[in-house]
């Protein structure tokens, strides 16, 4: 916790907090506040109870709204955690009635920007409630507890310890301020670690790199650093909204018949029949490929190669006419790119040897310039050093594929016939591919010319 | 001062090592008082009483962790590994707890200080009430001030007046103590019991790694390590 790592490490910045707590003071008021009550607890009384009814009353007439926006913000301080209720404490919304009761929280459970709820304090907690009774700790909490005892295990002594001396000083108080503090540190726990099946309501996504806090004082050095930034994002290449917009037009109108949502899907969606057939008929090596998924290859070319079916057929397609050392490559690369890191090196000498070293055994055929480029950048291998190379031999993959496969009689037989479906069918003929918008070139963006436009 | 035999100087080390223990159970309990402090703050039991306990017992807080810590520096960094691998051991798994005791004291003094400006006490304006929170009394009955144990105290070194001065001290002597010493904190494994979880050995990880092994480890697995 104290060691401050490169990344992200800031919680961002929590505004709507400061205005509840604002709110909130002022209902602390004496004369223009919340109407307190004593809350009956066995033969105790604890004060500053109160009802439901007086919080929105209180909050309709102090920030002039309606009922029912009055109801939605008084929601949102119990949900999260300023004020939490007597009665049903797991339950966090505002009741409006005369008989359900609340408190205000401490500020200390308050939740803040600054301080988030740790695993050891919760550890604390859970551990300090199962010293005071064994067993009474809930599904989720058993389950919380075991996950932190092998999470945080060299602390464990420390927890334990730490959870008997609080467990003997929270002894050592009043009753009544004993009962209230066991109330408070409940419902901080309800609001930050919500039990299962509740909105965590704190939840904000990841934490920032930059402290949003922080004070950026004006200094040459970071006016220079703006400046780089600013002119970086200058010069990134930009479409105009329209072409890009057409772009998801054109986009969305082709895949539309082949989206199971929009389009539904044969034989049945799995989800709404619990008939998995369909994943069945789709899965990635299938040996038929259904008669959508086929029509979908010719879309453009990067659908075929995503589809590791089409790769199949594509590769024994090359395998036919040409010899499938370029598809080889390409998958060698992606290996590469994606794969186990710390065999950057051997890979990329395999590589080196299997496609790209002269008179090798699968050679492929790339330019002299990016060869040199590549070779050179095999000294220092590292997962991009064979990107040119790859993006040559696609670019030569993709101009041959459509024209070639046309023609060969290597189209794989589509289809289950429930598959069929009565959807676009596509020509096989007019192979034209087009260009997947975006995909290689930013700008101006071709025509497509596609086999089935619906 | 050093014995004539190695008997006396186990001893010795094993006495170190309880007194060591002694301190760190009082800045254990000292954490969990503090604490019940801060709870208070801003609430209805707050007050000039519960701010004034509270720079109190912060400032002895400092005390106790300071000794404590020289305290572990002295016996972990002698010269030599004279030192039982038994006794290191312990030394160890006290200094692990003394961090963790001390991240939980150097968290609540942080929200104390926050929570005070929040809610300033002496000059509160006219605006600014104090949040009913039921709780009418701070701190545990009979508040005593526990003095810290012989040795500990006598070690303190000269304490900086302000709270958050205090908070920024303890905090750069907590990120020397990770960082400085080398203390391999997962190691440590639990010798407590919990639900579910068989009785554990007695001793820590065979083979412990140097520090420096752990620099050049991943910073997702050191965060892992380190972070509550």
């Amino acid at each position: 916790m104290t060691i401050k790592h490169q990344g992200q490490q800031y919680r961002p910045r929590m505004a709507f907090l400061r205005k509840i707590e604002d709110l909130v003071k002022e209902m602390q008021n004496p004369e223009t506040g919340i109407r307190m009550q004593s809350q009956r607890v066995m033969i105790t009384n604890i004060p500053h109870a109160m009802t439901g009814n007086d919080i929105l009353q209180w909050i309709a007439q102090r920030l002039w709204i309606g009922n029912i926006e009055a109801q939605n913000l008084g929601n949102f301080i119990v949900k999260y955690g300023y004020i939490y209720p007597l009665q049903d404490p797991k339950n966090l919304i505002l009741k409006p009635e005369s008989n359900s009761l609340y408190r205000f929280q401490t500020p200390y459970f308050w939740p803040t920007q600054q301080w988030s709820a740790e695993d050891t304090d919760y550890a604390i907690y859970l551990a300090k409630r199962n010293i005071k009774k064994r067993g009474i700790l809930e599904e989720y909490e058993k389950e919380n507890y075991s996950f932190l005892n092998k999470k945080i295990n060299h602390k464990w002594d420390f927890v334990i310890m730490q959870a008997k001396e609080q467990y003997k000083t929270g002894k050592e108080r009043k009753k009544a301020d004993r009962y209230a503090l066991d109330c408070q540190e409940k419902a901080y726990w309800l609001v930050h670690r919500c039990p299962p099946g509740t909105d965590n309501v704190l939840d904000y996504g990841l934490n920032r790199v930059t402290n949003p806090n922080e004070d950026k004082k004006i200094t040459i050095a970071l006016v220079r650093k703006e400046n780089m930034y600013y002119q970086q994002a200058l010069m990134r290449s930009t479409v105009k909204s329209s072409v890009s917009l057409g772009g998801i037009v054109k986009y969305s109108e082709q895949f539309s018949s082949n989206d199971p949502i929009m389009s539904g899907c044969l034989p049945s969606n799995p989800w709404i029949t619990d008939d998995t057939q369909f994943w069945e008929l789709n899965a990635k090596l299938v040996e038929i490929p259904t008669k959508m998924r086929v029509e979908r290859w010719a879309f453009n070319f990067s659908e075929l190669i995503r589809d590791p079916k089409g790769r199949q057929s594509f590769q024994f397609f090359l395998k036919k006419e040409f010899s499938g050392e370029n598809l080889g490559f390409w998958e060698a690369c992606e290996d590469l790119k994606y794969g186990d890191q710390s065999k950057v090196k051997e890979k990329a000498q395999e590589i080196y040897k299997l496609f790209l070293a002269p008179g090798a055994r699968r050679w492929i055929n790339i330019d002299g310039k990016t060869m040199d480029i590549t070779v050179k950048g095999l000294k220092h291998p590292h997962r991009y050093v064979l990107d040119a190379a790859q993006t040559h031999i696609y670019m030569l993959m993709k101009k041959q594929s459509p024209i070639q496969e046309a023609s060969s009689p290597v189209q794989p037989k589509p289809c289950h016939p429930s598959a069929a479906g009565g959807r676009g069918q596509s020509s096989r003929s007019s192979q034209h591919g087009g260009h997947h918008p975006g995909h290689e070139q930013t700008g101006s963006e071709e025509p497509t010319q596609k086999g089935n436009s619906s | 001062m050093r014995g004539a035999g190695p008997g006396e100087r186990a001893r010795e080390a094993r006495e170190a090592v309880a007194e060591c223990r002694a301190a760190y159970e009082a800045l254990n309990r000292f954490t969990a008082s503090y604490r019940q402090l801060v709870l208070g703050v801003g609430s209805s039991a707050d007050g000039r009483r519960l701010r004034r306990a509270l720079e109190d017992s912060g400032r002895r807080g400092f005390e106790l962790s300071l000794g404590l810590r020289n305290q572990l520096l002295a016996e972990l960094t002698e010269p030599g590994g004279r030192q039982e691998e038994e006794v290191k051991m312990e030394l160890e798994r006290i200094w692990v707890l003394c961090l963790s005791a001390l991240e939980i004291f150097l968290q609540d003094l942080g929200r104390a200080h926050d929570l005070s400006q929040l809610f300033p006490l002496p000059s509160l304006a006219p605006e600014t009430q104090l949040v009913n929170t039921g709780v009418t009394s701070f701190g545990p009955k009979g508040w005593s001030l526990r003095r810290p144990s012989g040795k500990a105290s006598e070690r303190a070194r000269e304490l900086p007046e302000e709270l958050a001065q205090w908070g920024q001290r303890l905090e750069e002597m907590l990120v020397e103590m990770e960082t400085k010493v080398n203390v391999p904190v997962w190691s440590v494994e639990a010798t407590v019991d919990s639900p579910g979880a068989e009785e554990p050995s007695l001793e820590g990880s065979a083979g412990r790694s140097p520090r420096g092994c752990c620099a050049r480890a991943p910073l997702r697995l050191q965060s892992h390590c380190i972070v509550a």
